[in-house]
């Protein structure tokens, strides 16, 4: 549904840019612009679905959620989360291209992270090297959201 | 509003065929539709015996009856305090 909105915006776009170029109406220029915008965020939020989607992986990519269990780490300061972001980062560089993390949800004694890789080994040495605990790995079958109702 | 994530205990959840995924949905959605629209699911990843769920609510106590409605199991339930990913290092 929304490759076909893009699809949609994007000619009409296309056809108020032809009228306008006839026209040179302020307003109609206006339009293009707010809809130039609805375009591009649509287009980010596709994006951001097939990242996330285990069907349009690369065939050699896995998803994982990994469980890390970090006491009061609910209390964590802004400053100790972007440092542990950027110890992850680091050795995530180190490791190449086939590992990749996603995002994480901190809570109060435990943070879940989203990765992809090639393999449970990969995410193992990932914690291993950046000092991260990984009590537990699981490998993503499917996401399923209310859209799997339909 | 709060967001949570659910830990659900399902033995097998990876073997679940899609027709199965769906039917679960649907049950979720109709408990979901019941109880409001302060309680909200968002999206969540299934995996061998374990199924992360992520919810917005106003409290655990309507994560936990939309789980009782729904019989589905809901073994850990975590308010989410932020989400981090590799922008948080910038």
């Amino acid at each position: 549904m929304k490759t076909l909105k893009i699809i949609f915006l994007f000619l009409w776009v296309v056809t108020l840019t032809s009228c306008t170029n006839n026209t040179k109406d302020t307003h109609e220029a206006e339009l293009i612009a707010q809809l130039e915008v609805q375009v591009s965020q649509l287009e980010a939020e596709n994006l951001a679905l097939a990242q996330v989607k285990p069907e349009t992986l690369s065939p050699n990519m896995n998803m994982y959620v990994i469980e890390r269990e970090i006491p009061a780490l609910g209390d964590w300061p802004a400053e100790d989360l972007k440092g542990a972001s950027q110890t992850s980062c680091g050795v995530l560089k180190e490791m190449g291209s086939e590992i990749k993390w996603l995002h994480s949800y901190v809570t109060g004694d435990k943070m879940y992270c989203v990765y992809l890789a090639a393999n449970e080994e990969m995410v193992r040495e990932h914690a291993k090297k950046g000092g991260f605990p990984a009590n537990e790995i699981n490998s993503v079958g499917t996401i399923i959201s209310p859209e799997t109702a339909e | 509003m709060p967001k949570y994530l659910i830990e659900r205990d399902i033995p097998n959840a990876g073997n679940l065929t899609a027709d199965q995924l769906k039917s679960i949905s649907q049950t979720s959605c109709a408990v979901l539709e019941d109880l409001g629209t302060q309680i909200q699911w968002q999206h969540s990843y299934v995996t061998e015996n374990k199924i992360y769920c992520v919810y917005i609510a106003p409290n655990k106590t309507l994560v936990k009856e939309h789980a009782k409605q729904g019989g589905f199991p809901a073994n850990l339930i975590s308010e989410v305090a932020s989400i981090i990913d590799p922008i948080t290092a910038e």
